[in-house]
Order: structure tokens, then sequence, then C-alpha cells
């Protein structure tokens, strides 16, 4: 008996053995890769995604180390292409969804449709309107990072001391310009809404009153319409005559402004919760009000997107990686720690995710997302040469249907070319 | 007679020995210059000729395309204005700025160094940190200028937003970071005038301006010439402040030629770089004729203490 005994645990300390040393040749099967990511996040949000990224690199069991290469935007889009041109590109991107079209009709990307395949992923456990923006035709050429629209921020503390229900905020533009009016207080440096000319803002309130400014394949100027007038004229007189919104506000201004509690509401997107929480600021988040033809919001996002001419290896590591993003527990950690909303139907069902306050506000008002010229080429000539201007125009007091005329003509021109 | 020739030829080989010398010298400065000054050159004025993206796809001939375009854009025109705009104010306010130092820092203390070494000190941050930091310190919202004036009863507008006071701001910004550097040049340039001169004016009667005005300049012309035709290179190609200010707004009115060249070829689609390239060689063209010009005339130096 003894002996069987001694023989049994002979057997079972062998099998350990044998199984820890399986364990050990599979971390050391793979080749070491090392690969390289830029990636446009300056903000708080980096510190999250660094410590993601090394928790991969201390965690994956084949050898993969992701180097990341934090940017400002315009340094990455400058460098990209002729990093790309010379050899000398990152291994994938991580970007704006608005740059996939563009990246992939001039092949600075790879054709990645066989991800889901080869990683084993059901790629209906995501949402379609998401995933979708990483499309271009039949072809997949982006694996989705983060989603969101823009967002109603509102202190509560400046709602509750004019008077406002901190629980009930705007729900249609009327409301918003009563709540606006009610919460400035100019003499105070303390202004009820930020209207910022550079950020863009501008289509969620010229979609509300069923206006638009050019149609979704990029044919169709719509800009120059009496809709569209009458909306801006009411951006005005909320700007000049009002004066709920500092003139001649840039995006930045407003995100300081909102954190300094001299803003009662500004839009933008789930990039400030992380601050603002920190901070301290007592804030709510809701959806873009709605106006006589509904509420929208534009759509926006990142996906990671695999540099052209990656060879097998790098094309499996950057699969990999790809996979453990968007696997629940890394979309989780995400979320829950930077505010963005949840685009996972299996992870909706987690406690965490559920019982989290900002995060239901998010992903409710998450459900209005329009596209926002995502797939046209010109998209960044959009908002620098037509919105852009325009709205600085017209809320400086120009005059609106001249202003509206301008950037028709030009925004013609553009498409024409 | 044979004497003298032999003389003659052991002056040329010496000579040709010196020039050999100096060529060796000039080598590594010349090999810099050509890579990252004439070939970039060269290369600019080939990419403007040519239809060219960012992407280098469908790269085509395009002739003196891109250069008639640039005549009918509006915002060229608008830029070699601003252009202008901020060197002609901005050249001459540094360089005063700087002369009138001068004027009270013409002895070599301790006290004149520490002032020099204080005045100097912008000059040697960066301009994009310089830029942030005036840019919050002049917001209207939260500035802390802003701020003040309002606590003694002063309301100013919105600086960097508004058309009629963005650049004034910019310009100020630009002069208070570098005019340490001319300070400094010019402070060693009049180091160097000879003391004689000084005391044969303190014997003529003169008063201290008349001494400043009539010994010290003239004295420092030649460096003064330098710091003019150098601050207005740099000025042509002003770009960091005025990025980080104000991105060329508002309303385009700080647009500036640099500034239209890195919209056009990086920022905005269809990121254009033989268009970019026109409107680089047509910046170029201004500051080659401009510096040739004040070096010809305006500050044709012919000898003096350099």
């Amino acid at each position: 008996m003894k002996k069987k005994l001694l023989s049994m645990a002979l057997a079972a300390s062998l099998a350990a053995t044998m199984v820890c040393g399986t364990t050990v040749f599979a971390e050391e099967s793979g080749n070491p890769i090392t690969l390289t990511v830029w990636a446009p996040f300056t903000g708080s949000d980096g510190d999250v995604l660094r410590e993601i990224v090394s928790t991969y690199n201390d965690t994956n069991t084949d050898n993969i180390t992701v180097e990341l290469d934090i940017m400002d935007n315009d340094t990455l889009q400058s460098k990209l292409p002729t990093a790309v041109s010379t050899g000398t590109g990152p291994s994938f991107v991580l970007v704006g969804i608005e740059y996939v079209h563009q990246y992939a009709e001039n092949g600075l990307i790879e054709d990645i449709s066989d991800f889901w395949e080869t990683e084993g992923i059901d790629e209906s456990n995501y949402y379609e309107n998401v995933v979708s923006k990483s499309y271009v035709g039949e072809s997949l050429y982006g694996v989705p990072m983060q989603y969101n629209v823009q967002y109603l921020y509102y202190n509560k503390d400046i709602f509750e001391a004019a008077g406002l229900d901190p629980d009930s905020p705007p729900a249609t533009l009327e409301e918003l310009k009563e709540a606006a009016i009610a919460c400035t207080d100019a003499d105070n440096n303390q202004y009820g809404l930020g209207l910022p000319y550079d950020y863009g803002a501008y289509p969620v309130y010229l979609w509300a009153n069923g206006g638009d400014v050019i149609s979704t394949d990029g044919t169709e100027n719509l800009l120059n319409s009496q809709e569209n007038n009458d909306t801006l004229t009411w951006l005005q007189e909320l700007v000049i005559t009002e004066g709920v919104s500092p003139q001649g506000l840039t995006a930045v201004d407003a995100d300081t402004m909102f954190q300094a509690g001299q803003l009662a509401m500004y839009t933008s997107g789930p990039w400030n919760i992380n601050g603002l929480t920190e901070l301290g600021v007592n804030y709510g988040i809701t959806a873009i009000p709605a106006g006589s033809d509904g509420a929208y919001s534009a759509e926006g996002g990142c996906s990671y997107m695999l540099i052209a001419g990656a060879d097998d290896a790098t094309r499996a590591a950057v699969y990999d990686f790809m996979a453990y993003w968007i696997s629940d527990s890394t979309l989780k950690e995400w979320s829950t720690r930077n505010g963005f909303p949840v685009w996972s139907y299996s992870l909706l069902e987690d406690e965490d995710i559920q019982s989290n306050e900002i995060l239901s506000s998010v992903s409710a008002a998450t459900e209005i997302g329009r596209d926002w010229h995502l797939n046209l080429t010109f998209g960044s000539q959009i908002d620098n040469d037509v919105m852009q201007p325009m709205m600085e125009k017209i809320l400086s007091g120009s005059d609106v249907t001249e202003s509206l005329q301008e950037a028709s003509d030009i925004l013609d021109g553009i498409i024409a070319e | 007679m044979k004497k003298k020739t032999e003389q003659t030829y052991k002056l040329k080989k010496a000579n040709s020995q010196n020039q050999k010398t100096a060529y060796l010298f000039l080598a590594p400065s010349l090999t810099i210059l050509t890579i990252f000054v004439f070939v970039p050159l060269i290369g600019a004025i080939g990419i403007s000729l040519m239809n060219i993206d960012i992407y280098m796809n469908d790269i085509s001939f395009a002739g003196l395309k891109n250069y008639l375009r640039m005549f009918q854009d509006s915002r060229v025109s608008n830029a070699t204005f601003n252009t202008f705009y901020f060197a002609v104010l901005e050249v001459p306010l540094q360089i005063l700025l700087a002369l009138l130092l001068v004027m009270f820092m013409t002895k070599n203390t301790r006290f004149h160094k520490l002032l020099r070494t204080t005045f100097y000190l912008p000059y040697v941050c960066s301009m994009t940190a310089v830029s942030i930091m005036w840019s919050m310190l002049l917001n209207n919202n939260y500035g802390y200028v802003p701020y003040l004036l309002n606590r003694i009863g002063i309301r100013i507008p919105n600086l960097l937003s508004s058309t009629t006071w963005a650049m004034p701001t910019v310009i100020l910004v630009t002069v208070w970071k570098n005019f340490g550097y001319t300070l400094t040049v010019l402070s060693a340039a009049t180091l160097g005038v000879s003391q004689s001169l000084y005391e044969a004016a303190e014997l003529d009667g003169a008063t201290g301006i008349q001494k400043f005005l009539y010994v010290t300049i003239p004295g420092i012309k030649s460096t003064i010439g330098f710091c003019t035709v150098t601050t207005l290179i740099t000025a042509l190609q002003v770009f960091d402040q005025i990025y980080v200010m104000t991105s060329g707004g508002p309303q385009n009115s700080t647009e500036t030629l640099v500034g239209y060249i890195y919209n056009r070829g990086f920022q905005t689609a269809p990121y254009d770089l033989g268009y970019a390239s026109a409107i680089a060689v047509y910046l170029f063209l201004i500051i080659a004729l401009l510096t040739f010009v004040m070096r010809k005339y305006a500050f044709n130096t012919g000898g003096d203490e350099e």
C-alpha cells in the first residue's frame, strides 16, 4: 500500500513537473517580437492606455512586447505617411475612425478581414454600428478600440444655484437656451453654455432642427438651407444677444472653463470624464438635447490598424494584441476608468457595468450617434475650411446669410475637386 | 629674376595649401548645409512642380499649376500680408528695445552682467512653452492678467480672440522672448567700441545721449545690420508661437505663410504637398530677395569694426 501511495505521489509529481515544463515551454515557444504602436492619446486616458499595454506585455504568453509611442495627432498624421513609405513606420497605429477610409484608399493599412476567424472571436458580440466604422466596403481595416458620441456635460452646482433641478438636465434646445440664460452670470465670469467654434459640435445643432452639411456619400452640398440659417441665427443670438457663451471660445478653453466651474454646460466627448471626476467637479452627463427634428450626436472613436507591408509574424502578433483589447476584461477596464460607453453585448451583462452611474448615463446618451463625414477622405477639409471659419464668423456676429453662402461656395469647390 | 620666380612659385604653393586647408575646414559645414538645406531646397522646387500628396500616390507633373493656383488663393495673399505685418512690427520693436537697453548697459559690472543674463533668459526657453504660458496668462476667461486688471477696474478685450488684437499680442510675446538675444549681441558689440572715441567725445562736451547716437550707434552699425537681417529672416518664417497661441485665427487674422504651408501640406485633406511646396518656394524667394536688398543697400557695412 505504501509503495502504491509512493508511486502515485511520484507519478503525480512527475505529471505536475511535466505540466510546469509544458507551461515554461509554452512561455518561451514563440520567437520574441516587438511591436510599435503610435497613438495620439496625450491626455489622462493615455496613462490608462500605457498601463493596459504594460499589463499585456507582462501577461501575454507569446513573447510579444508592445512599445507604445504617444504623440499629438497633428504630429502623428504628418509623420505616418512618410514613415510608412520609407519603412520606418510603426507596426500598427491607434487613430480616429475618420482616418480608416483615407488610410485604406491610400494603401497605408492592411486589409484584416480574416481577423475574426483567425482569433476565433464572434463579431456579432459587438455593436454593429461600431464595428462597421472600421470597414471599407466589405473589407475590415481596423479593430475598434473605443466608440463615443458627443454628450451634454452640465455642472450640477451651478444648476442648483440658478434654481434649476440638477437631476433634470435640458432635453430640448429650448430648455437648453432657458437653462443657459439662467446659469449665465457674465460679471462673475460664469457662462451658461460653451459654444467653441473649433470643436465639431456644430452638426449636432444643425441636425437637431433638420439641417445638414453634406450627404453621406459626399456628393451633395446641403449647407445653405433655411433650417441651417434658422439654427445658426439662434446660436448667434445665444452668444451675441444673450451672452451665454464667451465669444471666440476654443474647445481647449471650454474644457478648462468647465473644469473651473465657469461653464454650466457644454458638449464634449467622454475623454473628459476621467479628469472631471479626479477634480471633484459635481457634474452630470446627458444626451444632446432634441430640436424640431430630434436629437443626434456626431459619432467618433478610434481603431487599431495594421500598417501596410506587415509580415506574417507581425500580423499574428498585432492580431493577438487586438484580440486582447476587445476582450471583456480589457474593455471593462477602459470603460470604467475612462467613462467610455460599452459596445460589447457580453460586457453589458456585467454587474459592475450595470451599476456604474456615469457609464449608464453615457451608454444611454450614446444611442443617438450619427455619421459625421467619417467615410469622406476630405472630411478634415470640411471642418477646417468650411465649418470652423463659418462658425467663427457667425459666433462673432457676422451676417448669418452671407457667412452661410460663403461657406457653401467653398464646400461646392471642395466637392467639385 | 630667377629668385623672384621662385618666390612667386612658393607664394602660390602656400596659397594653394592654405586654400586646401580652408576647404577642409569648410567641408563639415558644407556637408551639413548640402544635406539639410540645398538638397531639401532643390527638392521643394521639384515637388512644387508636381501633383503630389502626403501619401505619394498618383504622382504626376503639374508644371506651373500650383503657382498659378497660389496667385488666385485669397488665403495666400492674406497670409503674405500677415507675415509682413508681423515682420514689419516685430523686427524694429525687437531691435529698438535692445538698443534702448544697451544704452544703460555699456558697463561690464556684475550688476550689468546680471541684467543681461536676466533679459537673455526668455530666449533660452522653448517658444512653445512661452506661448502656452502667455496664452494662459492672457486668457480672458481664466487668465491672471485680465483678472488683475479687472480687479482695478480695467476690462480688456479677449486679446487672442480679437481680429484686431491677436497679431499685436503675438508680436509682443515674440519681442519679449527674443529681445534678450539681440541685446546680448549688441552689448558685446558696444563693449568693442574703442574707449578713446568716448573720451574724445567727452572732451568735445558730448552728452550721454549724443555719445550714444554719434559714437555707439555708428560703431555698432554693422552688428545692428546683422541683427536686423537675421531677425527679419526669422520673423518671415514665424510659426511656433502662432500655431500655439492662435492657430492662425481668429478668422485667419494671424495666419502666416509658414502656417498656411503647414495647413495645406499636413493638416487639411487632400494634404497637397505640391501646393504647399509652391508656397514654400514663394516664401523662399521673398526672404532671399529681402535679405539681398538689405545686405546690399540698407546695411552695406563697408568694413567698420566687424
